[in-house]
């Protein structure tokens, strides 16, 4: 079947943020996933292992070409992949753990990396673990972010629900679209 | 005809212990309204929500009914034999035509110069996000009972009531507001069940077809986003995504992002005053006009999004999703 160039989705975040599970959401075939086991200090009651170096998936198009999908690793020493990954990737989601204590310093650094690796793509920030994060608010978050000049779709996902990554992707989806119709760089 | 102008403006107003006689002339004074281009109907009080309340001050029905538009800042016509030194009077012998020119003079004051109809219900209106105001109110309708904090946005409920029955409630006209302080607000925190984000209240209230919006902005301005609002993905159809998308890059008239995007008007009218209202509408001057994608490349790019989009069942307004 025939491929093309910017079929290719890529999920970025830091560890726990949930990028080997949503891959794994909307997939139609079982991911490639580079799990380890986490070490003793790392673990917590939901998270035992971590993704070392990227999940890889596939969704099939109407046309029969594929979707890539890839979930890559926040963490700097790992950047290394980050551009093979994202050349012509079709759009970027950012995953961001709601409980991180960094969450925002996090988010802005891998969407300037990433923006610079691939200026053609398309942005769109994903909050996980919402639910468990009692102090967090998305409109303060977003602002944050605004002020810091990143003016995106953003939005709660649980990354286990097929339907939220859905919408997420729907949403970055709209917005290229969006841009592209009005010919924004 | 310029579609401005055949916009008339829908009013309804509500009869409250009027005889039999100045009834009946009322609502032969409404038909003749619909010559200045207003549409009136006209019900009993408390039967729906209403704009403008009709009422003799002489019967006890009709008395109560005054208190209560006063409440709800309700403009009030009396017709009765007893003159009000505060509310417009009319004798319950006044003709129709006198009791028509006294409506269309109402209803001008109530509609103002934008061709819009009229006031937002007394929650409604403590929720808008596009006023200067801020403060605390506390909102109370039945067992519903809230505070809503406008300076910091959100809307804490003081009684165990799901959210879905406040949104239904919400164009209620007969929310009771009372200003409170800090103080107050501090002392019954212990009493807040759940709170949620006014922003995302109007655009759960966006798929609630029921709540008239129309209300939330005057005028036709064009439109644009500040910021991507806060959506709960299980109750926004997806369809608005390619709408709130051509909100997030430039700003619209309703008309052609309705053109632009595939969704009907109406629709999009609605999805503007919610913009406005959760005061994410940006002051951006420029109006965005269509422009196809013209390079090869942004042509390819174009297709692989129509391409992966209809694979996620989005539908875009494009020669893909033909």
């Amino acid at each position: 079947m025939p491929d093309h160039y910017h079929n290719k989705l890529v999920f970025v975040g830091d560890m726990g943020a949930g990028k080997t599970t949503a891959v794994r959401s909307i997939s139609d075939v079982e991911p490639v996933s580079t799990e380890m086991p986490m070490s003793v200090g790392e673990r917590t009651d939901t998270k035992s292992t971590t993704t070392v170096a990227l999940d890889y998936s596939t969704v099939e198009l109407d046309d029969g070409e594929l979707l890539h999908i890839y979930g890559v690793p926040g963490q700097k020493y790992l950047d290394f992949m980050w551009p093979m990954v994202c050349e012509g990737a079709l759009g970027i989601i950012v995953l961001v753990n709601a409980g991180h204590p960094d969450k925002l310093a996090t988010t802005e650094s891998l969407l300037n990396e990433f923006s610079r690796m691939a200026p053609s793509a398309n942005f769109a920030i994903g909050v996980t673990h919402a639910d468990l994060a009692d102090d967090f608010s998305l409109i303060e978050f977003r602002n944050a972010l605004l002020r810091a000049g990143f003016k995106l779709p953003i939005m709660k996902v649980d990354a286990r629900r097929p339907e939220q990554v859905d919408f997420l992707i729907k949403a970055l989806l709209a917005y290229s679209y969006a841009g592209s119709q009005l010919q924004i760089a | 005809m310029s579609r401005r102008s055949s916009v008339k403006p829908r009013i309804t107003i509500a009869t409250a212990g009027l005889g039999v006689l100045p009834e009946t002339r009322l609502k032969v004074a409404c038909t003749l309204l619909m010559a200045d281009r207003m549409q009136v109907d006209v019900v009993a009080w408390g039967a729906s929500e209403a704009n403008i309340l009709v009422a003799d001050n002489a019967s006890l029905e009709g008395s109560l009914a005054i208190d209560s538009a006063r409440q709800l800042k309700l403009p009030t016509l009396t017709l009765g034999r007893t003159p009000s030194s505060l509310l417009p009077t009319l004798s319950p012998t006044a003709t129709v035509k006198d009791i028509a020119a006294e409506l269309k003079s109402l209803i001008r004051s109530l509609v103002g110069e934008s061709g819009h109809a009229p006031r937002l219900s007394p929650l409604l209106e403590q929720l808008r996000l596009d006023h200067p105001a801020g403060g605390l109110q506390l909102m109370e309708l039945g067992l519903v009972r809230l505070l809503v904090n406008r300076d910091s946005g959100v809307v804490h409920m003081l009684r165990r009531v799901p959210l879905e029955d406040l949104l239904h409630e919400a164009g209620n006209p007969y929310w009771h507001s009372t200003a409170v302080t800090p103080e107050w607000a501090e002392q019954h925190r212990s009493d807040v069940h759940a709170s949620h984000s006014i922003e995302s209240i109007w655009w759960r209230l966006l798929e609630l077809s029921q709540i008239d919006l129309a209300q939330t902005s005057a005028r036709e301005a064009p439109v644009r986003l500040a910021a991507w609002p806060e959506l709960d993905a299980q109750v926004i159809d997806p369809q608005w995504l390619t709408a709130l998308a051509y909100l997030m890059h430039e700003s619209w008239h309703a008309d052609a992002l309705a053109e632009l995007s595939g969704i009907d008007a109406g629709m999009i009218r609605r999805l503007l005053h919610v913009v406005v209202a959760s005061g994410l509408a940006s002051q951006a001057p420029q109006v965005a006009q269509a422009k196809p994608a013209t390079s090869n490349a942004a042509a390819a790019l174009t297709g692989s999004i129509l391409k992966v989009a209809k694979r996620f069942g989005l539908k875009l307004f494009g020669i893909g999703h033909a």
